[in-house]
């Protein structure tokens, strides 16, 4: 058995290790929190445009360009994440 | 191991230039190029009005992306239609060229959907300038109030950028799945076997089906987001 | 300090295929379920309901399919040796970005299979029209797992 608090104890790391570490731990949780929301909003209006197109299928174009507009519009927040990912990743650390 | 989605390169110094050509990707480029030409001068080689089965399968092409193009752009839809064939057929062959071995995607390096993402990026700036005005176009991003101009550009410029990347993230990801399976399988000698009847249901799901859908769904975007601008 | 770094594979492989497989679940089943509806309402039209449903799953099931991926990849081919702290941070965050990345996504693309399927099953002669909207919307609602995909890779391979 390998007592883990005390190799703990022995290792020594710096500010600078920290700083770099919580930033891209922080690029990860950035990106995969932040692209929850988008997947189930896009997927939402995805799903609405469907069903809209089931009732009315002579406006299939009109929908489809409005749930791709709607969609862009939600996917920024992810396109955020990203940027911010790729920030911590490239800039931070 | 970290070989995984690598892609040769060769570099040189111009002065303090330093050029990188990826050579692969080019040449793999060159072949796509190479085999969509010879295959439509083969199977239209000799038209005529009772159409052979070749030309059936061009013509049928050619009709139902007609068709999409009705549909979404309305009219001078025919100014479109050769830009968006080229661009289903181009990434429809890279897609799948993958499948032949020893040979690579292009699409699998980032340059080349950026390279073609860039393309639609234009030709959708430039129908939206040439239909409503360039004030007009302008104007669509202060839509419905000014201060939603930054949200309007991200969103519009998102949408290039997850077009780009969505081509790239699903061939990068479906050789990277490829690559993990047959070195997996290939650790011992009996998985060997399993490979013989895995390993085309691997390709056949990757290559074929996903590079299927994916050029499917890169056409239809750029059209409709051409359209977008356009009406 | 090998303990540690095989500690954190461990866990973040763990993690990234657990909270990977919750969205591409549901949703699929969600799809399922619309379409035993559409069929026990209109026995006549189950093959398109089938053919919808099968190709809207097999695209809901993308983003569990890079978490398994992630995983592998974790577990196969990271180093299980002594590693900066920074590494060892950005193999944590990679396993936490494609689970967490995968888990909003297959919930969407589930919903928008099961609206296309249950859609189908209302008119079957619309089945084309339909099936091209779904498989669009279900695209462009899966790049933010294409993007958690792309940042996981570069936490895997690209930092040192």
């Amino acid at each position: 058995m390998i007592n883990i608090v005390d190799m703990l104890k022995e290792i020594s790391i710096s500010g600078d290790q920290i700083v770099r570490s919580a930033a891209l731990l922080g690029a990860g949780i950035a990106m995969g929190v932040g692209a929850i929301g988008p997947g189930i909003g896009e997927g939402f209006a995805a799903g609405k445009a469907c069903e809209g197109i089931s009732k009315r299928p002579e406006e299939s174009g009109l929908l489809t360009r409005t749930m791709l507009v709607g969609q862009a519009v939600s996917e920024s927040t992810g396109i955020y994440s990203l940027v911010i990912a790729l920030l911590l990743i490239f800039v931070v650390a | 191991m970290n070989e995984v989605g690598s892609i040769d390169t060769t570099s040189f110094q111009i002065g303090d230039l330093n050029i990188v050509f990826n050579h692969h990707t080019l040449i793999m480029i060159w072949i796509v190029i190479f085999v969509i030409c010879i295959t439509l001068y083969l199977l239209t080689r000799n038209m005529t009005k009772i159409p052979s089965r070749g030309q059936t399968v061009v013509e049928m092409l050619i009709d139902y992306f007609d068709q999409l193009a009705k549909e979404s752009l309305g009219e001078n839809h025919r100014r479109y239609l050769p830009f968006i064939v080229t661009i289903f057929l181009f990434v429809l062959v890279s897609n799948w060229i993958g499948i032949v071995p020893l040979m690579d995607e292009p699409t699998k390096d980032l340059n080349t959907p950026m390279g073609i993402g860039i393309l639609v990026l234009f030709v959708t700036i430039y129908s939206g300038i040439r239909y409503n005005g360039f004030f007009g176009f302008v104007k669509e991003f202060f839509e419905p109030v000014w201060f939603l101009f930054p949200i309007n550009v991200v969103g519009e410029i998102g949408k290039f950028i997850s077009l780009i990347f969505r081509l790239f993230g699903n061939v990068f990801g479906g050789t990277v799945i490829v690559w993990v399976g047959f070195t997996m399988l290939l650790k011992t000698w009996w998985t060997g076997w399993v490979l013989l009847f895995l390993g085309p249901a691997l390709y056949g799901f990757f290559g074929l089906f996903i590079g299927a859908i994916q050029a499917f769904v890169f056409t239809m975007l750029s059209m409709t987001y051409i359209s977008i601008v356009k009406n | 300090m090998e303990v540690v770094t095989e500690l954190v594979i461990y866990l973040s492989a763990g993690i990234a295929m657990g909270f990977g497989a919750i969205g591409s679940g549901i949703g699929e089943g969600l799809a399922g379920g619309k379409a035993v509806e559409a069929a026990a309402r209109q026995p006549g039209v189950q093959g398109k309901v089938m053919k919808t449903m099968l190709i809207g799953q097999a695209i809901s099931e993308s983003g569990g399919i890079y978490a398994l991926v992630v995983a592998v990849l974790l577990l196969f081919t990271a180093p299980h040796e002594a590693l900066s702290v920074g590494k060892i941070a950005a193999l944590l965050g990679s396993g936490i970005c494609m689970g967490f990345g995968a888990l909003g996504p297959g919930l969407g693309i589930g919903y928008a299979a099961s609206k296309g399927v249950e859609g189908v099953g209302r008119s079957p002669h619309n089945e084309p029209v339909i099936f091209r909207t779904m498989l669009i919307g279900q695209a462009v609602s899966g790049s933010t797992s294409i993007y958690a995909l792309v940042v996981s890779l570069l936490l895997l391979f690209v930092i040192k």
